[in-house]
Order: C-alpha cells, then structure tokens, then sequence
C-alpha cells in the first residue's frame, strides 16, 4: 500500500475526532481550519493514488483540444495529454500537460471550503460544490487553451510566459470571481438577512432564508450545461482515446491511422533539405487499402514517393482531402518523383495505398524538403 | 535564488503572493492619489465670528481608566470654550466613570496631563453629565445627539484623547468645504500616553505595530477614501457631522453603529470626508484577547453593514467610488481570505507532490520578503506626508516593518474567525468562543499538570 494511503488512513480519524471537538467546543476558526485543510490533504493524496489527477489532466487536455479546434486553431491530441500545434516560427510544439495542470488541487480545496463553511445549509452547499467544481474545471480548461494559443501566436519561447504568469493569473482571477459569487456574495446576504430578521444566520428559517430562486436556477442550468458538453463531447469524437494513451485503434476494425509522434516532423527532424518521412517498420497492411497519413506542421514540399516491397502498388497523394498525384509502384518502377507540391502548414497528407499486387506490404518513403518558413 | 523558487512562489504561492499584490497596487494608488491631490497643509484662517457652536459627545461605559485624560485633554482645546459643550452619556457604568467625570465639572483650577500640571484654560464651555441605565452605544450617541444644541455635532470615544487643534481644525474643514457633511478626524495610536513603566516585549511588539497599522490606514487610507469619494467607515474614536446630516441616527442592529451610519449617509448621497491634520490619539490595545475581540467586532460589523447596504453598495449612480472600492474591499478582506487560509499551510506539504524543501521554503521567504517590502514603502510614504510628531514616532517604530507581515498574518485570522462566528454565535462586545482565551486555557492547565497540578 502506499505510504500516502497509510498517511490518510491513520490520519483520518483524528481527523475527525478533532473536528467534532472543535465543532462541539464552538472553536469555529480552528474547526474549519482543520477541517478544510485536513480534507483537502487528504482528498488530493486519495486523489493521486487513485490516479484520478492523471485521469483528469487527460479529460482537460481533450477538452482542451476541442475548444482549440472550435476556435480554428490547428492542433491535435497525442496520447497521455500532449497537444501538437504548429508554432509561430515555424516548426511544431508539443505541449505535455502535467498534474498541476489537472487542477486537483484547486478543485480540492473549494470542495472543502465550501463543505465546512458554516453560513449555508446542505442543499446550498451540495449546489454550490457542484456549481463551483464544474467552473473550477471549466476555468482550468480555459487556462490551458490560453497557454496553447500563446504558443501558438508567438512560439514555444513564450510558453514560460503563458504558463507561470498569464494563464496563471487568469485563473487566479477567474477562481476568485467564482469564490466571489458562491462564498462572498451569499455570506453578505445572509448576514443582512439575519440581520433583518435578528436571528443568527444558521437559525434563520427555510422561508427565513428567502432563497435566491434565480441564483440557483441559474446555477443548476450552467451545470447542467457544462455535463451535457462534456457527455457529448465525449460521445461524438473517438479521439478521446488517444488523450489517454490508451490501447490504440485496433488495425482490424479502422483503416490505419498512424497519428502519434513518430509521424510527426518538426524541422529538427526533417533535418536536411531534403527528407523523408518513412516508416520504421513496413506498412503492414492487414487490409488491401490502408491510409497513411499525418498532419504536416511544418511548411514543406512533396517531391515524390519511394517504395520497397515486392509486388506492386497504387497509391493516391491528396491534401487535406483533395487527390492531387496518383500512381503506380512497382519492382520496375520503385520511385514516383514530381514536381514540388506545396504542402500549406496544418494541411493534412494523405498517402493511400489504394491497390496491391503479389504482396501485402510495402514500404513507403514520402519525400519533403522543409520550407522553415513562418 | 534560482527560478525553481520563483516559478514555485508564482504558479503555486500565488494564492498568497497576489493578495499581498493586489493590496501593492491598492497602496501604491493611494499613495499616488494622496501625495497628489491630499497635500494641503496649509494653515487654517477662519474669522472668529464664523466658527459655529460645537457638541462633542462621549459616551462612556466603565471607563475610570481614561475618562478623565479623555476630558483632560478636550480642555486644552485651541477652539473657543465658550463654543464648546460637552455631554457625557454614561451607559450605566458601574466603576468610578461617574464620579470622575462630576469631579472634572466642578473641578479645580489646574488639571494634571502626563505628570505635568497645566493651568486651565478659562472655560467657559458646559460639559453635561447623563446616566442612562441601560447598555447601548448608538442609543447612548442618539441621547447625545438629541440633547446637543450644536451646530456641529463631533462624537468621540472616551478612549480618545484629542490633539489641542483637533476640533479646529476639523470645524475649519466644515466651513472651508460646504458641501462636507461628516469627516472622520486622524486617529493615531500612542503608546506613551498613561504609560509609567517600559513596555514589556509583547506590549511594544503590539503597540508599535498597531501604530503602523493606524497609520497607513487613515494617512493613506481614508485619504484616498475622500478622494474617491468611497469613505467605508467614520471612526467611532473622532468624527463630526453637520446637524443637518444626522437625520437619520445611529442604529443598533449592527455591531458597528459606526459604519452603519457612515453608509446610511453615504446613501444619501452626502460628501464624507477626512481630516488630516484633526488629530486623536488612542491607546493601544495591548492584549491578543482584547485586539482579537475588536477585530472581530469590525469584521463581522462589515459583513453586517455590507448585508444591510448590499443594494446599494453596488449601485454605479452612487457614485463610481463606492461602486469600484466597496466590492474590492470585500473582496481584499473576505474573498481572498478563504483561499489563502488553505494554501497557507498546504505550502509546506508540495513536498509530497515532488518539490523539494530547499524550493518551498525559499519561495516561502521570498514572499515574507516581499510583504516586508510593501511595508517599508508604505511607512516610507507615510513619513513623507505626516508632521513632525508623528515622524518621531514612526523613528520609533519603523524597525517593525521587520515584523508586520506576522502581524498581519495573525489579525488575519482574527478576521476568518469573525467570518465564521458571525454564521454561529450571536453578537458580543467580547468573544465567549475566543480562541485566544481557548489557547490560554490550554496553557494553563499544561503548566499546571507540569507543576504537578492535578
């Protein structure tokens, strides 16, 4: 067992006997400082074991990734929560998102906050702590969408920047407006209330308590908003799997899709003039069509195709979707050249082997030469 | 200092870092705003035929320890006596508060000050004595105001002893700005004053820092307050109105009868303003368990007012001043209290999430330094704006820029705890479920098992 379960279970129950005491004893700063604290201790070292921060920097990164594309910013998701995105300077950047990017801690912390603060009654609590969980993730997913778009504005030079200060202070001052509108706000007018009606705020009655009907519809209804997103969100994009780093897309049910980072050229990888994406292994092609494709983010040119393999091979070159070269290679004729192909940054390239004689694999050598370009 | 410390003390101390930042930024605007248009030091040249008759109020309570200083002290008042009358409103008080108050109006020719005999100034002024039998600040004020026949009416604590200009000149701000409906005067501590031996270490650590705390507080505080237009409270140590303004009186459904009023005519749409150079000294509190129960008598008077006045805090036709600074301070005193307190001591445990101690603990002084920082530059600017007296006693003190952040830290925990009380208990003057008195306690029984107590 790890030593930081062992710490929470020994932990736990004085825990709780010292916080029952201090309740009892009407200590109410040391009963909240404890209990606050000693919760959110725990339920981040509960959290880590479980690897439920790992779990949630995965989903983050997705969410991350969809709001990204939805804005019209290039990037796609790597396994176990990297984003690749073109880079302003040329060349990509991969953005590996860690475990303070997962927002635990924070989202921790107001659990606990919120759950031992004495001026609401449960059911307001168990709203807010939902309301304020689901906004905590939001806000986080927000964050990290502005470190991507930093980076991708003015390179991976800037990711310092972006992370430590700016999205870091966006979300210091989007956390505080929620504790602002779920802790403060409420406390103040609680405290008129009582006030008004000269009783003490936990003894002000259900109908005392006049609750904010609006505030609390609206609550509900962002709630259920940001879990309706994030269920669909998951329901309609396959990609998901691939944030967890996961078993990959069996061969057998879906045409290949070669999408993680071997495919991935950044101009340190191209390397010379000219270079070639190829294939460590052969294509090993399970059907007689199969697709080998990557995302180009770096500006190149396609000059040709080179093949190994015995047999023969149709292939079709297209860009983002639109066929622009298609051939035949064979033991005679093992290499297709062209002129250059201009290849946009972002475009998607796609190399098919459309048909296959006397084989069932080949290798496959496209040609680039990279640009650097902006 | 390497960057792992900085990156630390930013991406995770930020939580700690930015409330001492934001309060930076608050300082740095006031200290702006004041040294640009809060410099006037000009003398005040009022013809005698226009200076009005004042009433000064003092309530009292069980006060036989400064009463007589306090009254001592209006005596040698630079405003003309026979414009002065004081009424005393005595609040049923049970030790000698009474007795010494009747002996300063039928007193003797001299008064004692400090050791030292002053002749008395020919007074012709009429202190009046009332005894009411029942408890009550605001309703012993409203007693005041409606027995007081002045045109100005000045409410003091009996704490408060009063520099000899101070009603001048705060009478001078009435008549210099029409418009000026109530002003809070300058309230400084002085831990001189009734002092006959040194100050033990505790008392001078609390003292000193009060002094600093007071300081920023009204030389910059409420200066920047006048100035936009966003006075949050009328010290219920010194503060004048116009006779016109206090239609409306003070009420005792909040704690702080004090600022109540202070919104009640900011409501109104009345010009408050504050008075640099109307002087009032206060004694400092010198125990934990007394500065404890005001701090949470003003923490949770804030959250009162703010709850009573909640509509129009927010209000922009009130003006822009209260509608930007009402919510910032709020913000500054309750929203970023509860953060803080969780990341105060989660800190030290980022150990167990791969960050080594030599990073936390060094981020963790980099902090303690820059709230340091922010103190000495606050003092500094304070020195600048302040008049020769209380420079001194800033050379006094100012070696306890050193160890303010602490004591900040600890008055901000006073303020969680009123935050918290305030949802369980009824209000008091003094805190049954005080968790200074609970420490003690604790100590006690400890050193008696030690001494072979039961």
């Amino acid at each position: 067992m790890s030593d930081r379960l062992l710490i929470v279970i020994i932990f736990f129950p004085i825990w709780l006997t010292l916080v029952f005491t201090f309740r009892k004893a009407r200590q109410w700063l040391f009963y909240y400082l404890f209990a606050s604290f000693g919760a959110t201790l725990m339920m981040v070292l509960v959290a880590e074991y479980f690897g439920l921060d790992q779990i949630m920097v995965n989903v983050g990164s997705f969410h991350t990734h969809l709001l990204a594309e939805a804005l019209g910013i290039p990037n796609e998701i790597l396994s176990s929560a990297r984003l690749i995105l073109p880079a302003a300077g040329g060349g990509s950047t991969i953005l590996k998102l860690g475990i303070e990017c997962s927002a635990i801690l924070e989202m921790s912390i107001l659990f606990s906050l919120l759950f031992f603060y004495p001026a609401f009654r449960p059911s307001q609590k168990l709203l807010k702590i939902v309301f304020g969980l689901a906004a905590t993730y939001t806000i986080n997913v927000f964050r990290m969408f502005i470190i991507l778009y930093i980076t991708y504005r003015f390179g991976s030079g800037a990711i310092y920047l972006a992370h430590a200060l700016v999205a870091r202070f966006f979300f210091f001052a989007a956390v505080i407006t929620l504790y602002w509108y779920i802790i403060t706000k409420p406390s103040i007018r609680v405290a008129g209330m009582a006030i008004r009606k000269q009783s003490r705020i936990d003894q002000l009655t259900q109908k005392g308590r006049e609750i904010s009907v609006i505030h609390s519809l609206f609550q509900t209804v962002i709630v259920g908003v940001i879990l309706f997103l994030g269920f669909i969100s998951f329901q309609l994009f396959s990609d998901w799997q691939v944030s967890f780093g996961g078993a990959p897309i069996s061969k057998e049910e879906k045409p290949l899709i070669y999408l993680d980072e071997t495919d991935v050229l950044s101009p340190k990888e191209i390397g010379g003039e000219q270079s070639s994406l190829a294939r460590t292994e052969p294509m090993a092609l399970n059907q007689k069509e199969g697709l080998f494709e990557f995302q180009n983010w770096a500006a190149a040119e396609l000059s040709g195709l080179t093949a190994k393999g015995p047999g023969a091979a149709k292939f079709s070159l297209a860009i983002d979707g639109k066929i622009v070269k298609e051939g035949w290679l064979d033991r005679e004729n093992q290499e297709s050249t062209w002129s250059a192909i201009r290849v946009p940054l972002g475009a998607k390239v796609t190399v098919k082997i459309i048909a296959l004689e006397d084989t069932d694999k080949f290798k496959l050598n496209l040609k680039l030469r990279n640009l650097n370009e902006q | 200092m390497n960057n792992n410390v900085i990156i630390f003390a930013v991406f995770w101390g930020i939580w700690i870092l930015l409330p001492v930042v934001f309060d930076g930024l608050k300082v740095l605007m006031e200290v702006v705003t004041v040294f640009i248009w809060g410099r006037d030091f000009r003398k005040h040249q009022i013809p005698p035929e226009k200076l009005p008759l004042v009433t000064l109020i003092i309530p009292t309570y069980n006060e036989e320890e400064n009463i007589y200083e306090c009254l001592a002290h209006l005596k040698t008042q630079t405003y003309p006596h026979h414009l002065l009358e004081m009424i005393v409103v005595d609040n049923g008080s049970v030790d000698k508060t009474r007795e010494i108050v009747l002996g300063q109006i039928n007193g003797s020719d001299q008064i004692q000050l400090h050791g030292e005999y002053f002749g008395q100034k020919e007074f012709a002024g009429l202190i009046d004595l009332v005894t009411r039998p029942e408890k009550g600040k605001a309703e012993a004020l409203n007693e005041g105001i409606a027995r007081a026949r002045g045109e100005i009416i000045i409410t003091i604590d009996s704490r408060t002893f009063l520099a000899p200009s101070a009603i001048y000149n705060m009478v001078a701000k009435f008549i210099e700005e029409p418009k000026t409906m109530a002003v809070t005067g300058n309230i400084e501590i002085n831990w001189q004053m009734g002092q006959d031996k040194p100050l033990s270490i505790k008392e001078s650590f609390l003292a000193k820092c009060q002094f600093l705390e007071y300081l920023s507080g009204f030389r910059l505080g409420r200066q920047f307050q006048d100035l936009t237009d966003s006075m949050y409270t009328l010290a219920g140590a010194f503060s004048g109105f116009r006779r016109s303004a206090l239609r409306t009186l003070y009420s005792s459904a909040t704690i702080s009868e004090d600022t109540d009023l202070t919104l009640s005519l900011q409501r109104q749409k009345f010009h408050i303003g504050y008075v640099a150079d109307a002087k009032a000294y206060l004694k400092p509190i010198m125990s934990w368990e007394k500065l404890y129960a005001q701090r949470v008598r003003w923490a949770r008077g804030e959250m009162e007012v703010f709850g009573l006045y909640d509509k129009f805090a927010k209000r922009l036709h009130h003006g822009w001043g209260k509608a930007v600074f009402y919510p910032l301070l709020l913000i500054s005193d309750h929203t970023f209290t509860f953060p803080r307190l969780i990341w105060t001591f989660l800190l030290p445990f980022m150990v167990l999430f791969g960050y080594s101690f030599y990073v936390i603990w060094m981020a963790v002084l980099l902090m303690i330094g820059f709230y340091i920082l922010l103190d000495l530059f606050i003092i500094s600017c304070c020195y600048l704006i302040v008049d020769n007296d209380t420079r001194s006693q800033i050379r006094r003190s100012f070696h306890y820029f050193l160890l303010m952040w602490f004591y900040r830290f600890v008055v901000y925990f006073f303020r969680l705890s009123a935050y918290l009380i305030i949802c369980r208990e009824r209000p008091e003057w003094t805190v049954e479920t005080s968790p200074i008195k609970s420490i003690k306690k604790i100590a006690k029984e400890f050193s008696g098992r030690q001494d072979g107590g039961p």
